[in-house]
């Protein structure tokens, strides 16, 4: 990297620290902060490994590598067994929910401008968990209903939002407190589903409204990659817009962005993201909504990768300790993730400097 | 010096070959949604008015008499019942949105900054419109944000956080991104509002310099002393409509300043330039005159 700034073929930008250009105009390069996400993927790709050797019964990294590698012996074949069909996919879906969630997250904060504003917040998580269970409720079943029923749900759940608190609105407080309403609603809809149902069937609801990764199958992982796949194509070109509307809607198009479009789209991909979650894993709480929250600290004002790198690693974690804390028994990773969530939160919204010099700035107008 | 010739020769190109180089606003109508429910409120009633290029025009009025409106109509964020805006020639509303921004730029009054941009950052969006889809800055560009931080007296706060500004540095932060877009047409919408004396007889000067490097400036000024000041020509709302229009000092005299703001004053004539300054009276002085 040096030489090719001595060769003049980068150059550094005066103004916007950490920040390499073409003289002739290129994309931009922030080494710095592409270091900061290699590291938080290193420390991703160790939470992964660990989470193959961790549980109940905890493996050495020479006994898991011979697992995946598929060794001989019948020991082996046992070790196969755990690793392969039991944690790996775990693991597997630990990173997509995640991911998905720390991206859908940072979308609607963006969208909203608003910081709370995440899908578990206002209500996309519950109305996909209540799409489920009114599924199972209509089918008469006792198995849960396929995944789009809970990507439905979501995106119901978003376009009611928007549709009573009238658009996203200056700083989103309105689609905020909506959508606090909503969830409620979705939630106590959800309890009265669980009061009629059977109870075989309800337990197996209930459980799933808790968030776990338990259940997680090759067969569950497949169409759900695919379709998040898909989700990511899309949202590849609508990117560059996102990082206007921060500016908020009229400076957006001011700068020759249509704004409407965008905006649509955008909310669209992110309740997808959020509801394609929610089918894997249940609601898991918190995720969203920190996930972004963390990845700005470090990673500047739209961390996309860096929302969804920590989401991966938040859920990793949650679903790792559940599964160590008070083993054998196992803690679903939603409950996990709003024990760690909720001091986190705390500690992100109350501490002194960023915030509080805002609101210091403010009061001395 | 070589940026302003540079950005004269820019601002030549956008619009250069155009036969018509005038902002022209025809018989605006348009009015408030204001939220559900609530009637409509109509804020702008048939103005008119006409800008060249190199020209500044400042709109007064008092609160609520269509100053914003008629702005927010000119930049396109409010679609007007009737009437139109015409570009160099060309209506406003016909025009792509990725054009109009090469052409105008609005600073509105209150604009909200997202959480954890630095002020470089924040005015680099201002090039956006030159850009690529992808492209995020070239050399030009760098040229052209540090011209503009310096136009606004910002580069010892380049690189500091927008919410750690005071809100006078934070309006000049949003000038220079406004600025940034290199638009022959600029909008502003009270851009001194938070800014004191110093600062914003610097940003009023920076203005007029804009305005003789070949570009139209038409703001909402407050400060009926500054605008009279420094504007080449004035315009008075009053209830969405032209009360008066033209040169300074034949727009701001006592009778249009009882007629705007029900206040009774004297116009004197200032020691340097002759600009009009409004001395309002206390209670009950002047009556015996």
């Amino acid at each position: 990297m040096k030489a090719a700034i001595a060769a003049g073929r980068w150059q550094r930008s005066r103004w916007l620290p950490g920040l390499l250009y073409r003289p002739a105009g290129s994309w931009a390069l922030r080494p710095r902060a592409r270091a900061l996400k290699g590291a938080l993927a290193l420390a991703l790709l160790g939470l992964f490994w660990l989470s193959l050797l961790a549980g109940e019964l905890w493996l050495s990294s020479g006994q898991a590598w011979r697992a995946l590698a598929g060794g001989s012996s019948a020991d082996d074949a046992m070790l196969a067994f755990l690793v392969i069909e039991v944690r790996l996919p775990r693991a597997l879906a630990a990173l997509l929910v995640g991911a998905s969630l720390g991206l859908a997250g940072l979308l609607l904060q963006t969208l909203a401008r608003n910081r709370l504003a995440s899908p578990d917040v206002i209500g996309v998580h519950d109305g996909a968990v209540l799409a489920l269970g009114a599924g199972l409720w209509f089918s008469g079943e006792a198995l849960l209903g396929p995944w789009w029923q809970a990507l439905a749900g979501a995106l119901l759940t978003l376009a009611l939002v928007l549709l009573c608190a009238g658009g996203v609105g200056r700083q989103g407080q309105r689609v905020l407190v909506v959508g606090l309403a909503l969830a409620a609603l979705a939630r106590a809809g959800f309890e009265l589903l669980l009061a009629t149902v059977e109870l075989t069937h309800s337990s197996a609801l209930y459980s799933f409204s808790m968030g776990s990764l338990l259940a997680s199958s090759y067969s569950q992982l497949g169409p759900i990659s695919l379709a998040l796949a898909a989700v990511l194509l899309l949202l590849l070109p609508w990117l560059p817009g996102l990082a206007l509307l921060q500016l908020g809607e009229s400076q957006a198009q001011l700068l020759g962005l249509n704004v409407g479009r965008h905006r649509a789209v955008l909310l669209v991909l992110a309740a997808t993201l959020a509801g394609l979650a929610v089918s894997v894993a249940g609601p898991i709480g918190f995720v969203a909504l920190l996930a972004p929250l963390l990845a700005r600290r470090w990673l500047g004002p739209l961390p996309l990768l860096g929302a969804s790198l920590s989401g991966a690693g938040l859920t990793l974690l949650a679903d790792l300790l559940g599964r160590l804390l008070l083993a054998p028994v196992e803690l679903p990773a939603g409950v996990l993730s709003s024990l760690l969530g909720g001091p986190l939160l705390l500690w992100l919204l109350l501490r002194p400097d960023a915030a509080d010099a805002a609101d210091a700035a403010d009061a001395e107008d | 010096m070589l940026m302003r010739t540079r950005e004269a020769a820019a601002l030549a190109e956008e619009g250069a070959a155009l036969p018509v180089q005038e902002l022209q606003v025809q018989d605006l109508h348009a009015a408030h949604h204001g939220g559900r429910g609530s009637t409509e409120r109509q804020a702008l009633r048939g103005v008119s008015l006409q800008l060249r290029r190199g020209e500044v025009l400042a709109v007064v009025g008092a609160n609520g008499s269509g100053k914003s409106s008629l702005l927010r109509c000119v930049a396109g964020l409010m679609r007007p019942q009737r009437g139109q805006v015409l570009l160099d020639g060309e209506p406003l509303a016909q025009m792509p949105l990725a054009r109009r921004a090469r052409r105008l730029a609005l600073l509105p009054q209150q604009p909200l900054a997202p959480e954890g941009l630095t002020v470089a950052q924040l005015v680099a969006f201002g090039r956006r419109p030159h850009q690529g889809l992808w492209q995020r800055l070239s050399e030009a560009d760098e040229q052209v944000l540090g011209q503009v931080l310096q136009d606004c007296d910002l580069q010892e706060l380049a690189g500091r956080r927008l919410e750690q500004l005071s809100g006078g540095q934070r309006q000049r932060a949003w000038l220079a991104m406004v600025l940034a877009q290199q638009t022959p047409w600029l909008l502003l919408d009270e851009p001194t509002s938070a800014l004191d004396l110093g600062h914003s007889h610097q940003l009023l000067g920076l203005v007029r310099r804009l305005a003789r490097a070949g570009r139209g400036v038409l703001m909402v000024l407050h400060d009926l002393d500054a605008a009279a000041r420094h504007a080449d020509r004035m315009l008075a709302l009053q209830d969405g409509q032209v009360l008066a229009q033209g040169r300074p000092r034949e727009v701001v005299t006592p009778v249009l300043v009882q007629q705007l703001y029900g206040l009774r004053a004297q116009v004197l004539s200032a020691p340097g330039d002759g600009a009009p300054l409004v001395l309002p009276l206390a209670d009950g002085e002047g009556s015996e005159r």
